[in-house]
């Protein structure tokens, strides 16, 4: 592991318990990496900078006891690094070439500092097409979901999606079985994941990756669902809504979120009854019907100018 | 900066050791890298001052606020004098191993609240579940890797629970401090531990010649001959010692024998209750106690200053264990006796620790086939033993390597498949392996050699030195002790072994409930009396040639030894008849059990009968073994008015399910007192740590 992905780790997982020092959040982060930036300094040299030259990094006195109390958190956040590892699950930091590109180009300062994942970290380097909807999907979603998978797959495309139950799954399966691979950015319970027959299978293979910006343990919150639905929308080149309730829900306010911030072009299901669907479509969503042919629409934006956030950009 | 370090570090020594104190060759540039961030590697002989440096690291680090330093070390024994060192620096210890068990919560609070600078921790401990709780609130300024070259799987005595450790320190940001020390690495070691540390590992590395070691060699082939040796000899050493064995079965036989012929011994290995251990070594620690018969468990970490003999009852596996050992004699005293006895029954025990080092592929494979097929809620080890038919020890050892190789992982009790897949290194281990039997040819090589014995040890350990250490056998051109036991103790000590027989415990519970509903066996068989060790000299070699040497069957000696045995448990039990364990290949037992009874004069009765099945000795765990043979044993159909009281004779014990198995059998249709009683037990000791 690099230097840089260590102090990252360091300042920002959540794997330590110590409650004195709170770890940095994505935006903390992206402002001191800022910093350093501009000092000519990468983030390894955190550790031996003198109280002075804290100074003239213009931090101050109480973020800098912040920085040197997480940074003597190392031994401990270790011991349980290596549990993961042991398991399976590793760490990607922004300061590592592997992290998923395309999350830092659609996000910038907020895409997360690093990314617990398992399986082949490459797959996120493969072009995909996301899939949302809900968790209880009905036989007309399945066959929508299916076949839409079928003709992207069919393209190249791989899918990702959210990992929860529903159409998240179906999607994924689908890939699976027609010999494409499955990446989902997960909101909680890794662990429990992986303990998953199909799943060991599947990440053994080399087909499935799943990554999670919370750490492998926590259990469920609809906040960093919400966070998570953004990685999505930002990890594909199109998004598909199958399913969505009208202004309740993950899925309605993650794809009006995409919307709003023309994330990436957002493609939904031109389902009559589906109340939720057709306000997005109404929002700018792109309706498609099951014999959509794959083409993805263009964003009718430039995206901005791409900011550097690591150093490996 | 550089002298601003060394004025901290001698002002720390001299407060402790007077004003005069000088730090010994290479100590201060150790406590300087270990201090700067590098990764340091201290290769010194015992007693050079390994734990003087981290002492002085640990006081510099606490003073500018760093966490507490973590020395991992596979101490078995409560390290007093340590702890009374790190007490003069003004530095707070706790020690975290098996033993500290009940204050294990208040000491780790105590940990995480900053009050503690050193905590001693064995590996298991370590990585147990209360302290890897415990770890993400705890921050950690230095780790220090005592034994280091226990993390080396190309050293004399790598251990399965260091491989997790070395995953931790490699892993550990540039930030933490790693110190690695040992006593016993050689060229090839030191080498795996600097890429294994890390980058820019710092390497301290001195002369290991330990000048107050004398070392005679003995070649005594038979217990008997070792065992009068010692009785004869131990008087007439100086001070108190160690007696090493391999087993802790031998260190109970011998430390039983010294103790009834006068001589205050007792046994110390990790099978004893931890008060009856801890007890034994502050008897040794106070000078209350001769010698200690330990396994090799108590040589690491044990630090007693004034042992003034070693004895090895058989030859350790390797010249670099060997030095180890005797290293904890005479680190304070000008003069320590050590004597290395070599006997017959050496190698097959070495080969024994050498080929069983790793688990086959067969039993790891299946072992992890199982995990696999459970990875949803994850299967306890007893849940594993159901499936897969091999011994319990080599299920464990399947699991340590399984875990170690990271293919499984632990939760609770719970073992779980992790992401890696399955695969098994055998080049590897097959390389390890001849390294082990090439290490044992050189500890061949030693008991021949007409060298300096001290020279040629450190030379096995790349110190290139020419020195002689001048006390020595080979040195001094004599022997300081006699080289033979002599006669008449000799004899005596023939008598007692011959006169030891081993008793047989009666199993109290089913592996499961399969069998009854319940796995309480409602009338279990009494404690039963065995006459010897399979294969062992003496009766153990009699059995042994009975069984499938003659054609002929037992002996009469046996069968006469037998019957003086049996005649006593006959009168105090009020025994009504005999009856055998049936075979279906040969009839010896069913001959021995009717010539016994005939000379007791009780009637021999037939009452069970067997089903062919599979031959008990293939089966390997408890599970397999009871349900083999409760499909084999039954009572002879239409027996009625079953004797009451009877003596329940087989010709070799192992796991004792065909006894147990048999017993209720006779209980269930009306007996009501079962003796067992056999000619030998040749169940795998169940010590081979």
């Amino acid at each position: 592991m690099n230097h840089n992905s260590e102090v990252i780790i360091m300042l920002c997982s959540h794997l330590s318990s110590d409650t004195d020092c709170k770890p940095l959040t994505p935006s903390e982060w992206s402002g001191l990496a800022d910093t350093l930036l501009q000092a000519d300094l990468e983030p390894k040299a955190l550790p031996d900078l003198s109280d002075s030259e804290f100074l003239d990094l213009k931090i101050g006195k109480e973020e800098t006891q912040r920085i040197r109390g997480l940074l003597r958190q190392g031994a401990n956040i270790t011991f349980e690094l290596e549990k993961y590892n042991s398991m399976g699950i590793y760490v990607v930091t922004r300061a590592d070439a592997a992290y998923p590109k395309m999350l830092k180009y659609r996000l910038g300062k907020s895409c997360p500092p690093l990314f617990y994942y398992a399986g082949d970290l490459s797959l996120a380097k493969t072009k995909t097409i996301g899939f949302v909807g809900s968790r209880g999907a009905d036989e007309n979603d399945r066959r929508f979901t299916e076949k839409v998978a079928g003709t992207i797959n069919k393209l190249g495309y791989s899918v990702v999606s959210g990992g929860a139950k529903g159409i998240d799954t179906i999607a994924g399966d689908a890939s699976l079985k027609n010999g494409c691979a499955y990446i989902a950015y997960l909101a909680d319970s890794m662990v429990k994941r992986i303990r998953s027959s199909d799943t060991i299978k599947a990440i053994q293979n080399g087909r499935v990756l799943l990554l999670s910006a919370v750490s492998p343990d926590t259990s469920f919150t609809a906040a960093t669902a919400m966070m998570r639905n953004r990685y999505i929308y930002a990890q594909s080149e199109a998004t598909v809504v199958v399913h969505s309730d009208y202004k309740k829900g993950g899925t309605w306010s993650g794809a009006a979120d995409c919307l709003k911030h023309e994330i990436c072009p957002e493609l939904c299901w031109d389902n009559k009854d589906y109340r939720g669907n057709q306000e997005l479509i109404k929002l700018g969503a792109v309706p498609i019907t099951e014999d959509w042919n794959g083409e993805v629409p263009e964003l009718s934006r430039k995206q901005e100018e791409f900011v550097q956030i690591s150093f490996f950009d | 900066m550089r002298s601003d370090l060394y004025s901290k570090a001698i002002e720390i020594i001299r407060a402790v050791y007077g004003e005069k104190a000088e730090f010994r060759e290479g100590q201060y540039e150790a406590i300087e890298s270990t201090l700067t961030h590098h990764r340091s590697l201290v290769v010194q002989k015992t007693g050079w001052g390994k734990s003087l440096v981290y002492f002085v690291c640990t006081k510099i680090l606490r003073d500018s606020g760093h966490g507490a330093t973590f020395v991992v070390s596979p101490l078995l024994a409560l390290m007093e004098n340590q702890l009374q060192a790190a007490a003069a620096f003004g530095l707070h210890s706790v020690v975290l191993n098996s033993s500290t068990k009940e204050n294990r919560a208040d000491d780790l609070e105590k940990i995480k609240s900053g009050r503690c600078d050193l905590v001693f921790i064995t590996p298991e401990t370590l990585f147990s579940d209360s302290v890897r709780s415990a770890l993400p609130s705890i921050p950690i300024g230095l780790f220090v890797v005592d034994e280091a070259h226990c993390i080396s799987d190309w050293g004399h005595d790598f251990r399965l629970e260091y491989t997790r450790l070395y995953r931790v320190i490699r892993k550990l940001p540039q930030t933490v401090s790693v110190l690695g020390t040992t006593a016993t690495a050689n060229d090839r070691v030191i080498e795996d531990l600097k890429h294994q540390l890390g980058e820019n590992v710092y390497v301290s590395r001195g002369s290991l010649m330990r000048r107050s070691l004398s070392i005679q060699i003995l070649l005594l082939p038979t217990p008997a001959e070792r065992y009068a040796w010692m009785l004869h000899n131990i008087p007439n050493l100086p001070g108190s010692g160690i007696i090493y064995c391999l087993t802790q079965r031998d260190c109970d036989k011998l430390a039983a024998f010294l103790q009834e012929n006068g001589i205050n011994a007792k046994a110390y290995h990790s099978g004893m209750e931890s008060a009856e251990t801890e007890a034994a070594e502050q008897a040794l620690r106070d000078d209350r106690l001769k010698v200690l018969v330990a396994t090799v468990k108590l040589g690491m970490g044990y630090d007693k200053g004034n042992i003034a003999f070693i004895i090895h009852y058989q030859q350790p596996l390797n010249i670099v264990a060997y030095y180890q050992q005797i290293g904890r004699a005479g680190r304070n005293i000008e003069r320590a006796y050590t004597f290395l006895m070599c006997g017959e029954e050496d190698c097959t025990i070495q080969d024994y620790f050498i080929d069983t080092a790793f688990p086959s592929e067969y039993e790891a494979r299946s072992v992890y086939d199982v995990i696999r097929a459970h990875s949803e809620n994850g299967i306890s080890a007893s849940q594993i033993e159901i499936y897969v038919n091999c011994r319990r020890n080599r299920v464990e050892k399947a699991l340590m390597f399984l875990r170690n190789e990271e293919m499984i992982y632990k939760e609770g009790t719970k073992y779980f498949p992790t992401l890696h897949p399955f695969r098994y290194n055998r080049e590897h281990y097959e390389q390890i392996k001849d390294i082990r039997k090439h290490e044992q040819q050189k500890m061949r090589e030693f008991i021949h050699t007409k060298e300096c014995l001290s020279r040629f040890i450190v030379n096995c350990l790349d110190d290139p030195t020419t020195d002689r250490c001048g006390i020595c056998r080979n040195c001094l051109g004599y022997a300081e002790y006699p080289e033979h036991p002599d006669d008449a103790v000799l004899q005596l000590t023939q008598k007692y072994l011959e006169r030891l027989i081993i008793s047989i415990e009666p199993r109290k519970r089913f592996p499961n409930k399969e069998f009854t509903g319940s796995c309480i066996i409602d009338h279990p068989n009494q404690e039963g009396l065995c006459l010897s060790k399979y294969g062992d000299p003496g009766y153990g070699m009699m059995v042994k040639q009975g069984k499938y040497g003659t054609p002929n069957g037992f002996c009469e000696e046996l069968i006469v030894k037998s019957v003086s045995i049996l005649r006593d448990v006959v009168r105090k039990n009020d025994i009504d008849a005999l009856t055998c364990v049936p075979s279906l290949r040969s009839s010896i037992v069913a001959d021995l059990t009717m010539a016994l009874a005939d000379k007791l004069g009780l009637p021999f009765v037939q009452l069970l009968q067997k089903q062919g099945t599979r031959q008990q000795k293939d089966m390997e765990n408890s599970n397999y073994q009871c349900r083999n043979a409760w499909d084999s044993f039954s009572v002879v159909s239409g027996t009625s008015d079953v004797p009451k009281r009877i003596i329940l004779v087989d010709d070799i014990v192992d796991s004792g399910w065909t006894l147990t198995v048999c017993g209720y059998r006779l209980t269930q249709s009306g007996c009501e007192f079962v003796f067992p009683f056999a000619l030998a037990d040749s169940s795998e000791n169940r010590s081979n740590q």
